[in-house]
């Protein structure tokens, strides 16, 4: 006989909910599932009773004076868990409206208990919780009925070995409601929303027993039900990354380019382009998974764009279409940055893709609902860390406003997130538009300072040489300098 | 879906009622499927919205059998008049009575249908339909 109590965890069937939970619900646990109208609920109860209900294990819904039950069904069906089979079997519907108009909650309680000794159901709902403090209050009910009928209540299911949630809108999350304490667990469901955007939030504010992942968890309601978005879990560090070794090298796929890093990148390092509109950033991040390809390594792209097909890069469709680089293009309305990273991690995953490519930092914050833009820098650093843990090599491009009064290399201060950054710019020489490249940083590693010229033709970018005879060429309008003699060609 | 429902429908009410139905024993037989409409319904939609739901079939009926008016209150019922809907089909003659009885049953179904689905609608509905123990309606005395 084992010393210690095994407290079974039930999977919810709500992707992401199991790992914010700290490894699903425990059996015959008190939960209550809080939140203002509309945050989703009555739904995160259905998908979790038609995802945990069978025949050995029946579930029981009451409704009680919230949401007419016609109106639930009706709504509740819309989703892809709704199993109309269960209906009936493993899962019955009780409707306690008519109970629970009288307002004594004894009467509620005593209804409850009858049914759940005929079903002896391994699960109980009762939606909605404030509905029946409502109906106590308006008869004069004084609270600590309220309280006592929800600890009746716990202390029945417990002992009825049935898993019990009470849905309910509270009032605030601050207000000392002793049913807090009674309860097991404690799931809050928010809705924040800034200027047009709405984000759904959950937290576990209490789960006894387990470790919660603390903290607002972005979800979002789909077809499917509710997803929650659960920080992407730490991959066991890859060996090339642990032993952090700048010997193993990536191509770019720019010959010049290459040398000019020192070799090539190191593998696992994120690379950090930035440079204004139509220097050649997508370009170059398109020769990077061209090369992978080549080598037979796969790749995953994440575009933010308004627009991708318009501007998305013959090469870079290619590779989607022969499979070689997986497409991550979210263009879901109010993105959190679990959401991207749980789609960039999974596709990462599917295909042991060992680079990836961001295109653009730019459009990234603007996918992003507004309310995480304030974090936009945490929001990257977290991107970051989670794909250097993923082990692959990171190209990630920023659009950068050309200064010629200042030198910059990224527009959100993010250069000392990466390991890597290589800036484009334009110059003026010769009343001809030209592109110059650099290699600003390449961390524990020597390579080119040099700024060397060069140009976009139809096989990608062609590294040219140093323009020895400019001198001020950040300052975007070189001069030509005084030669002495003898004038060297090429500086690299 | 309304045609093979129609006979499902008229099959129960007749299963109920005997093949040969004088007026009480078709009105014993209404009461008896209502009541087990009740049974299946009231425990999930709550008696008021059951009554609702009739109240609303009543009327849809009533445009084909304008006595049918009477089956249901015109004030707002916390629950199925079972004694009024005996009395409205007691009065009239067979087999008028019958296609009304017919035509309130398959009105309540299409308006089920409408709101959770005809897939629910059936998983709810099934075993009264279908039902081929439902036997006479005489034994029905509680009015």
């Amino acid at each position: 006989m084992t010393p210690r109590v095994t407290i079974h965890r039930l999977a919810t069937g709500v992707p992401g909910l199991d790992t914010v939970l700290g490894g699903g619900l425990p059996e015959f646990s008190f939960n209550l599932i809080a939140g203002p109208p509309g945050c989703g609920k009555t739904t995160l109860a259905h998908q979790m009773m038609f995802a945990l209900a069978s025949p050995e294990r029946p579930a029981l819904y009451f409704t009680v004076l919230g949401e007419p039950p016609l109106k639930m069904l009706r709504y509740q069906q819309q989703f892809a868990f709704f199993d109309h089979d269960a209906v009936n079997t493993s899962v019955r519907f009780i409707n306690l409206s008519d109970v629970a108009a009288e307002g004594d909650l004894e009467k509620v309680l005593h209804r409850i208990v009858e049914e759940v000794r005929a079903v002896g159901p391994g699960l109980v709902f009762v939606d909605s919780f404030r509905s029946v403090v409502m109906s106590g209050v308006a008869e004069g009910v004084p609270v600590n009925t309220v309280q006592h009928f929800v600890q009746q209540l716990g202390v029945l299911m417990t002992s009825w070995q049935a898993t019990t949630f009470l849905i309910g809108e509270y009032f605030t999350e601050t207000d000392a409601n002793p049913v807090f304490t009674v309860a097991d667990g404690l799931i809050w469901l928010r809705q924040s929303v800034e200027r047009n955007s709405m984000v759904r939030k959950l937290e576990i504010m209490k789960m006894r027993g387990q470790p919660t992942l603390p903290g607002l968890h972005t979800f979002r309601i789909s077809n499917a039900g509710v997803t929650v978005f659960a920080p992407v879990a730490r991959a066991t560090t890859k060996s090339a990354r642990a032993a952090n070794q700048t010997d193993d090298r990536v191509s770019l796929g720019v010959p010049g380019l290459d040398a000019m890093l020192g070799g090539g990148l190191p593998r696992g390092y994120s690379l950090l382009v930035a440079g204004p509109s139509g220097s050649g950033k997508s370009i170059l991040a398109a020769a990077f998974l061209a090369d992978g390809a080549r080598r037979g390594e796969t790749g995953v792209i994440a575009v933010f764009e308004q627009h991708p097909n318009q501007s998305r890069d013959r090469t870079v469709a290619d590779l989607i279409d022969a499979g070689a680089v997986g497409l991550v293009d979210s263009r879901a309305p109010d993105l959190s940055i679990d959401e991207i990273l749980l789609l960039l991690v999974a596709e990462v995953r599917r295909l042991k893709a060992t680079r990836v490519v961001v295109d653009s930092l730019s459009g990234f914050e603007l996918a992003l609902a507004p309310t995480f833009r304030s974090d936009f820098r945490e929001s990257l650093s977290r991107l970051v860390t989670a794909l250097a843990a993923e082990g692959v090599t990171l190209l990630m491009t920023s659009e950068l406003e050309d200064r010629y009064t200042d030198l910059r290399f990224s527009p959100y201060g993010t250069a000392f997130m990466t390991d890597a950054v290589i800036v484009q710019r334009y110059i003026e020489v010769e009343s001809r538009l030209r592109r110059v490249i650099a290699v600003v940083k390449v961390r524990g590693t020597p390579h080119s300072d040099s700024l060397r010229e060069f140009t976009i033709t139809a096989s990608g970018i062609q590294i040219g040489v140093t323009l020895p005879d400019q001198e001020g060429l950040l300052g975007g309008r070189p001069t030509r300098k005084r030669l002495n003699h003898g004038d060297a060609s090429d500086g690299s | 879906m309304s045609l093979p429902e129609s006979r499902r429908i008229a099959g129960a009410l007749a299963r109920r009622s005997g093949p040969q139905p004088d007026a009480v024993q078709l009105a014993d037989a209404v009461v008896t499927l209502w009541r087990e409409i009740d049974a299946a319904l009231a425990p999930i939609v709550g008696t008021r919205g059951l009554a609702a739901l009739h109240g609303r079939s009543v009327y849809l009926a009533s445009q084909q059998f304008a006595w049918l008016k009477t089956a249901h209150g015109n004030s707002v019922q916390t629950e199925i008049d079972f004694h009024g809907l005996r009395q409205t089909f007691m009065m009239q003659p067979l087999p008028d009575s019958q296609a009304a009885a017919s035509a309130l049953l398959l009105a309540f179904h299409d308006l089920l249908a409408s709101m959770v689905g005809a897939s629910l609608t059936e998983r709810l509905l099934q075993a009264i339909w279908d039902n081929p123990f439902g036997g006479h309606a005489a034994q029905d005395v509680s009015e």
